[in-house]
């Protein structure tokens, strides 16, 4: 009885189709050809949704091609720093007025680098603040000092934190004359002191020796005088209960042959090799090998002392000597301490009183360049200070603003002048630039009392007068300020007016994500940015590329393969048959989203993987239609008179049964690439996606990442309704098709 | 007295690009006891014009016209005729007179309950006057329902579930007390009339409880008994219809149209999957069951020889309309219309003398655009010009003998007939 | 009933054959991944040597290929997952009190969509055309297409950031007063609904073609012939014929469901079997993934063994 007609409403008749059917009434050939698609199409443009589908997956299309012209800006493009950041400043005055030290950022243990606490010292009168920092909703709050008193004419040296390590982590080393003082973090309780039997003139960095595969933290420092070397070196208790206290390990060495004429260097080695120190004497360049000493049992460290000496090199290159400006400038590239092997070596920079750039390989010291350097528009630069950097490796001029960023080749251990020059507007950069990590700048300052801001090719983004005006201690960036629980990269500077009371506590909030809007810069940004100052728009539209490549590409190779697979089942009915329908049968059991992250972690997360496993989890269901309208075909009329006029039969698969299925190939390749969009959105979004490509599961990953998901609404929802829209596009596009493919449903 | 009236009927079907016309403007009447065939090639509107009496038309089935009278009484029926008569052309008039009734209506019964509560709802004790003055309007209120009920359409199946735009209401309330009771049907697909994952006995014992307050062991009991009846082993009710054969579940479907001793039943084309001695044995049953129960009955088939065995009564509907319809015997013998000799020629005799079959040339029409004037004028012999112009009239050869052809009368005569 | 028990031991059957056959697939794939265990499980400093040995030992690193299969086949099969690499503990234990919450979390979902979606979806077909169809197809697909994570999200910032109705992490939280169920659905209810509203979606649209399916059949007009109330009609006879190719697709939706819970359990930091599975995998703690994969897959197979069942159960043509 009764089939239901119901809802089918009577479509508008589309003028422009008669009208080229009319043209191509005149061309009988080009007619024939065109029929069937024009057929498809009459009953296609009933759908409504179709129509809706077809429409959004076309604008997409015109997004993609024409992404460069339409899009208000390219991907790479970030909001300048007029728009993105904004000078939160605390000014607090300090009741005394001493000679304080650069100010010292307490960090706490439980999360990586938390800043919780700010710390003065004067050397005047022994005396130490800490000011609390707490976080409010979008700023932090620096509170009243607690007064600590050390004994008068300390050397403050450093404050050394163990992160991520619970428990008692945090000391202040100081010294006097010839002792080195050990305090816990409250600046009361005296851990321990030494006696060195010298007193230091140098010191080397604090190397902080947290290894990756190991969770462990190791801390070196190296103080030595003209002939003396102290080491001590600290190995924090663990919070998994291998041994339960810190422990410090001191040792001495004693260079008798030649005077030590300047900071030594602690580079990295790993765990098990053990670190080097690095002097500088005034005749070589001496590298001794730091020894642990550990327990073969628990793999617990029983001692650490200066070992053997690794190498000594003269202060030659090419038969000419030299002799270094100063061993302060010395430093170990690359900057991370724990991608010690970037390069499979480490490059040891130094600057000659020729200020030519000599770099040392670390293994055996072979000098693997020097030569003067060439740096146009610049006749006579001095180097003063290098610094490094995850850039390159930031030089310094002596007197003048200027300085420059160079990189090593890590080919040949090069040193090159091949980043941008930069000039301050007034002074000389008197603090390390010290990198901050989550915006991916750096924060100095200058002798003139001036605080800069700058990318990581030292452009300089903002820059802030210390209020009052006048010279500063170096600025210290301190660490992370945590605003509701996730990083919100507040970065922290301090800087104290040597002679007025103000302790000016300036802090950069980076303001992105932007929301939607207009900017100082004049930029308006329609949808926003992200937190790197992505203008969303632009990732949206460049996104539209990758998401209809992997789409398209990981449905069209599923759709070969189901297709294939379901003509062959379909046609050689038995065993072949059977076994391949038992494999769809698994393949259609198997979580295929769950077996998608294994393979993407494991093979690592590139777009084309991402296509191949999406293509081979999704071809199942394809094989299992194709092969039973390749069954139903082959009863069909048309076939058997194929097979009577002895046709062979792969000449029945394609030039018969294949042409009548390529329209539920069509059909389902529609529908699997919805779900592949869908699908790469929700890898991508785990962190396995491909980082190379601006993707919309990736600008959801980054969201995610940044912590701004809660907030930052302009970001979340661009991206996940673009996802929505393109592949509910396909899919009705699918619908659509559906009803022409199978007459069955049209009536609905 | 007429069980059933058709009146005028009109079914269109919406589709994409226009309306299919299936049943345009069908009459005819069925009497308590009496069996009429409806006959016509396929596609002609049989079904849908049983659906329309059952009201089980699809959505998109649009009643355009037509009343569909159930169990009117006589006088009604006169009155009605009457009044249609009276009032054709004239809506208006027949409002005001609904009205006017209406309010004499409301004013007698008001009356009427005023004598009530002075005589304290004891009639004997009223005077002797108000006593008169209640019996003469207790016969009036009886007359004036009876004529209200005649110009309101009151026992029209139409009237109480049509919505404004010609569909039907599909479960309203006053109809579900009819069906299956009153009107049951058996389905031209018998073969997926039952629902495969219902035990068949089930489905028929959910009808029986429906309709009467049985318990489940009489339920059981009434549906094995209807088992035997249409000879399927009583065990098997049990079975699932996929258990049963074609045959089977067609006599299940018999079995279920007369679980509830109906009325009236529509069986669309109730035999067709049974073998002969089944099909035989089976019409012989229902014939005698018919008649105890003086039940009425539809038979919609392809198969004349069947008609011309159970039916008193014959329509011969072509292209959505009736052709000609009279006594079994009247449109057998007395043929008088072009196309039910052509029809009656394309089926061997039932005499059993071999004839050869003389089929009529052509295909019936396409419903949507029907020819104007006579629907069969494109295939018939006799055709002349007017007969694509003007749609004919009924012509009524004898009492009840109706053939909707211009030239029936000349025709008859000349006309192939059954036997003839 | 003599037939559906060998319907039910066909089942059994067949889904050991599937459960064999993916647990085959899985080692393969662990098998021939770039990353070896072995070396991972060198690397770690936590794991004592002796441990080490033990464990080389136990997942067979030492052995041949095809005695490594066995092994891990045995293991499986015994519910004996080994020692994480990463934690040093039995994966037994971290599973252990992993899985009745996914179980929980997943179950809930699946059947009140099921229940919803069979519902709603066979309303909104019966009643086709009309707005509340058309609002309920368009909602359906805008939903079916919508990546789970997203929604997450967005519940996320609108009911647990901006309205606090609801807690942003986490499944249970002692310290607050609540009683401990109620603590838990409270926890609960945000990675249900988005779950629920995803599966729904799917089931919806599927239940509604479905059901237009069965809706021109005759057996409907025999229902409603009968006299049978709309109800009866609608739901009786219609929704449990429909209701047969939406049970066959059961394995598809849940495969569906089961990858939508994995993410979900991530985004609401649920502490689930999916949120362990995907730290394993960036963690690459083999031990655990392989385990997780594997509970994973025995969850989508007893999910369907169950669907057979009822299947069996509302179809009498199977039960032969
Ligand atoms: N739901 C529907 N929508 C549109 N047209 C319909 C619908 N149902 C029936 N029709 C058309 O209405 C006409 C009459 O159909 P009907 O089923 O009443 O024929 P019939 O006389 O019963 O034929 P048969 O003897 O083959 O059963 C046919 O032309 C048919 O195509
Ligand atoms: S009216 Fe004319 S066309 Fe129609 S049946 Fe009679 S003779 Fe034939
Ligand atoms: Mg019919």
């Amino acid at each position: 009885m009764a089939q239901d007609t119901g809802g089918s409403t009577p479509k508008p008749k589309a003028k422009s189709l008669s009208k080229i059917e009319d043209i191509f009434s005149d061309h009988p050939t080009l007619k024939k050809y065109l029929r069937g698609p024009l057929r498809t199409w009459k009953l296609y443009r009933s759908s409504m949704t179709g129509l809706v589908g077809l429409g959004i997956v076309l604008g997409f299309f015109v997004l993609a091609i024409f992404a460069p012209i339409i899009s208000p800006y390219d991907p790479e493009f970030r909001a300048p720093a007029e728009d993105v950041f904004y000078a939160n400043n605390v000014e607090l005055v300090i009741t005394e007025s001493y000679n304080w030290s650069a100010p010292v950022g307490l960090t706490a243990d439980t999360r990586e680098e938390a800043l919780i606490g700010l710390m003065l010292y004067s050397k005047d009168d022994g005396k130490a603040l800490i000011y609390p920092v707490g976080t409010g909703v979008q700023e932090i709050e620096v509170q009243d000092p607690t007064t600590y008193s050390l004994p008068v004419g300390f050397d403050y040296i450093e404050y050394v934190h163990f992160p991520r390590v619970l428990g008692e982590t945090s000391y202040f080393l100081v010294r006097d004359g010839q002792t080195v003082y050990e305090y816990s973090d409250n600046l009361i309780d005296l851990n321990v002191e030494w006696d060195l039997g010298f007193e230091p003139m140098y010191t080397s960095n604090l190397w902080n020796g947290y290894t990756l595969a190991l969770r462990f933290s190791r801390l070196a420092l190296v103080m030595t005088d003209e002939h003396n070397v102290w080491l001590y070196d600290k190995v924090p208790r663990d919070n998994l209960g291998f041994f339960t206290e810190t422990r410090t390990f001191t040792d001495t060495l004693t260079i008798t042959d030649e005077t030590i004429i300047g900071n030594p260097l602690v580079v990295d080695g790993d765990f098990e090799d053990g670190s080097v120190i690095i002097i500088p004497t005034s005749s070589d360049l001496r590298a001794y090998r730091i020894d642990v000493e550990k327990s073969l049992l628990t793999g617990i460290v029983q001692n650490v002392s200066i070992g053997a000496q690794m190498w000594r090199k003269n202060y030659t290159l090419d038969g000419n000597e030299f002799t270094p400006v100063n061993a302060k400038q010395m430093i170990a590239f690359p900057y991370a301490q724990g991608a010690s092997d970037a390069f499979g070596k480490t490059i040891i920079v130094l600057a000659t009183t020729d200020d030519d750039l000599i770099a040392y390989q670390r293994e055996d010291g072979e000098i693997k360049w020097s030569g003067p350097l060439i740096m146009p528009g610049i006749t006579d630069f001095e180097i003063g200070d290098l610094y490094s950097s995850p850039a390159g490796i930031i030089v310094t001029g002596k007197a003048e603003t200027r300085g420059f960023v160079a990189g090593v080749d890590p080919e040949t251990g090069s040193v090159r002048y091949n980043r941008t020059m930069f000039s301050l507007t007034e002074g000389h950069i008197n603090s390390p630039p010290q990198y901050v990590s989550g915006l991916g700048t750096f924060i100095y300052s200058s002798d003139r009392g001036i605080i800069y801001l700058s990318d990581g090719l030292l452009g300089i983004n903002a820059t802030f007068a210390a209020p009052g005006g006048g010279a500063l201690t170096p600025v210290s960036f301190l660490g992370n300020i945590y605003i509701q629980s996730s990083v919100t990269g507040n970065y922290f500077a301090v800087v104290t007016s040597e002679n007025t009371l103000f302790v000016s506590t300036l802090s950069g909030v980076n303001k992105a994500p932007l929301p939607p809007g207009k900017y100082p810069s004049g930029n308006r940004y329609i949808l926003g940015t992200d937190y790197e100052g992505h203008d969303i728009l632009a990732w949206l539209i460049y996104g539209t590329r990758s998401e209809l490549m992997v789409g398209i590409t990981a449905a069209f190779v599923a759709v070969v393969i189901g297709t294939v697979v379901g003509l062959v089942a379909g046609f050689y009915p038995g065993i072949i048959d059977s076994l391949l329908m038992r494999a769809t049968d698994v393949m259609l059991s198997l979580p295929g989203l769950v077996i998608l992250l294994l393979f993407a972690a494991v093979f690592g997360p590139s777009l084309v993987n991402i296509m191949i496993i999406i293509a081979i989890l999704s071809w199942a269901g394809i094989a299992r239609v194709i092969r039973s309208v390749t069954l139903s075909l082959k009863e069909r009329a048309f076939v058997d008179a194929a097979i009577i006029a002895g046709a062979s039969e792969s000449r029945l698969i394609f030039r018969h049964i294949a042409p009548n299925v390529l329209p539920y190939t069509f059909l389902y390749m529609t529908f699997t690439i919805s779900g592949a969009i869908v699908t790469e959105a929700i890898l991508a979004f785990l962190g396995f996606g491909d980082v190379n490509n601006v993707t919309w599961g990736m600008m959801l990953q980054y969201l995610q990442i940044s912590g701004q998901s809660l907030i930052a609404w302009w970001w979340l929802l661009p991206p996940g309704i673009c996802i929505t829209l393109l592949s509910m596009s396909f899919y009705l596009i699918g619908r659509a098709f559906d009803e022409v493919v199978n007459p069955r449903l049209r009536k609905r | 007295m007429a069980l059933i009236e058709v009146q005028d009927l009109k079914v269109h079907f919406k589709i994409q690009n226009g309306w299919v016309k299936a049943v345009d403007g069908v009459s005819f009447m069925i009497d308590a006891g009496e069996t009429m065939g409806l006959v016509g090639e396929s596609g002609c509107g049989k079904t849908t014009a049983a659906y329309a009496i059952t009201q089980l038309l699809p959505p998109n089935g649009f009643v355009k016209s037509g009343f569909i009278f159930f169990k009117e009484p006589p006088r009604t029926r006169l009155l009605r005729l009457e009044y249609d008569q009276m009032f054709k052309g004239n809506p208006k008039g027949r409002e005001r007179e609904i009205a006017t009734m209406r309010a004499r209506l409301t004013k007698l019964l008001e009356e009427k309950r005023d004598i009530k509560d002075k005589t304290g709802q004891v009639k004997s004790k009223g005077t002797p006057e108000q006593i008169e003055r209640l019996d003469a309007s207790s016969a009036e209120v009886t007359e004036l329902t009876e004529r209200l009920r005649a110009l309101t359409y009151f026992y029209d199946l139409l009237a109480k579930s049509k919505l404004k735009d010609g569909r039907l209401d599909d479960f309203n309330e006053e109809i579900r007390k009819i069906r299956w009771k009153e009107i049951s049907m058996i389905f031209q697909g018998a073969m997926n009339a039952f629902n495969p994952v219902f035990r068949v006995g089930d489905q028929i014992i959910e009808a029986i409880q429906l309709h009467e307050d049985v318990d489940d062991d009489k339920a059981t009991e009434r549906a094995k008994a209807l088992f035997n009846f249409v000879g399927i082993p009583e065990d098997r009710i049990t079975n699932y219809p996929h258990e049963f054969s074609g045959g089977m579940k067609q006599r299940a479907m018999i079995a279920l149209a007369l679980a509830l001793s109906p009325k009236f039943i529509i069986a669309d084309e109730p035999t067709t999957a049974l073998d002969v001695i089944t099909q035989d044995r089976i019409l012989f049953e229902i014939r005698k069951l018919q008649e105890q129960l003086k039940m009425a009955m539809m038979i919609i088939t392809h198969d004349v020889s069947v008609v011309a065995e159970v039916s008193d009564k014959i329509a011969v509907m072509y292209a959505g309309r009736i052709m000609e319809i009279g006594k079994t015997v009247q449109v057998f013998k007395n043929t008088a219309h072009p196309y039910t000799s052509g029809l009656l020629g394309s089926f061997p005799s039932i005499e059993g003398e071999r004839r050869r079959l003389i089929s009529i040339p052509g295909f019936p029409p396409d419903l949507v655009n029907p020819p104007p004037g006579c629907p069969f004028h494109p295939r018939c012999g006799y055709a002349k010009p007017d007969c694509s112009k003007v749609v004919p009239k009924g012509i009524e050869l004898e009492p009840g003998h109706i053939s909707y052809c211009h030239y029936a009368k000349e025709l008859q005569p000349n006309l192939r007939r059954l036997g003839g | 009933m003599a037939g559906m028990s060998r319907y039910i031991a066909e089942r059994v059957i067949q889904t050991f054959i599937t459960l064999i056959i993916i647990l085959t697939l899985i080692f393969i794939m662990f098998e021939s991944l770039p990353a070896k265990p072995q070396d991972l499980l060198a690397q770690n400093p936590l794991i004592k040597p002796e441990d080490r040995e033990f464990l080389t030992a136990y997942f067979g690193f030492d052995r041949p290929i095809q005695e490594r299969y066995l092994l891990y086949m045995q293991h499986m099969l015994t519910f004996d997952f080994g020692t994480s690499f990463s934690q040093a503990e039995p994966v037994w234990n971290l599973l252990e009190e992993r899985i009745p919450r996914t179980l929980l979390l997943f179950g809930l979902a699946t059947i009140i969509s099921y229940l919803i979606g069979i519902y709603v979806g066979a309303y909104i077909a019966w009643k086709r055309g009309g707005v509340g169809d058309g609002t309920a197809v368009v909602t359906s697909l805008v939903f079916y297409n919508m990546p789970s994570f997203w929604i997450g999200l967005i519940f996320l910032l609108v009911f647990a950031s901006q309205l606090d109705l609801f807690p942003l992490t986490g499944w249970y939280d002692p310290s607050v007063d609540l009683w401990k169920p109620l603590n838990i659905l409270w926890h609960m209810t945000l990675p249900l609904v988005v779950l629920i509203l995803l599966n729904l979606a799917g089931t919806i649209l599927l239940m509604r073609t479905a059901m237009l399916d069965i809706i021109g059949e005759n057996y409907m007009v025999t229902a409603k012939a009968i006299g049978l109330p709309e109800r009866t009609v609608l739901y009786k006879h219609g929704a449990r014929n429909a209701m047969l190719p939406v049970v066959t697709s059961f394995i598809i939706s849940i495969v569906f469901s089961v990858s939508g819970a994995v993410v979900l359990e991530n985004v609401f930091t649920f502490p689930g079997v999916g949120a362990l599975y995907i730290r394993s995998l960036s963690q690459l703690d083999f031990p655990v993934a392989e385990a997780t994969l594997f509970i994973i897959t025995l969850l989508v197979l007893v999910g369907n063994f169950f669907a057979d069942l009822i299947y069996g159960y509302l179809d009498p043509r199977v039960r032969i």
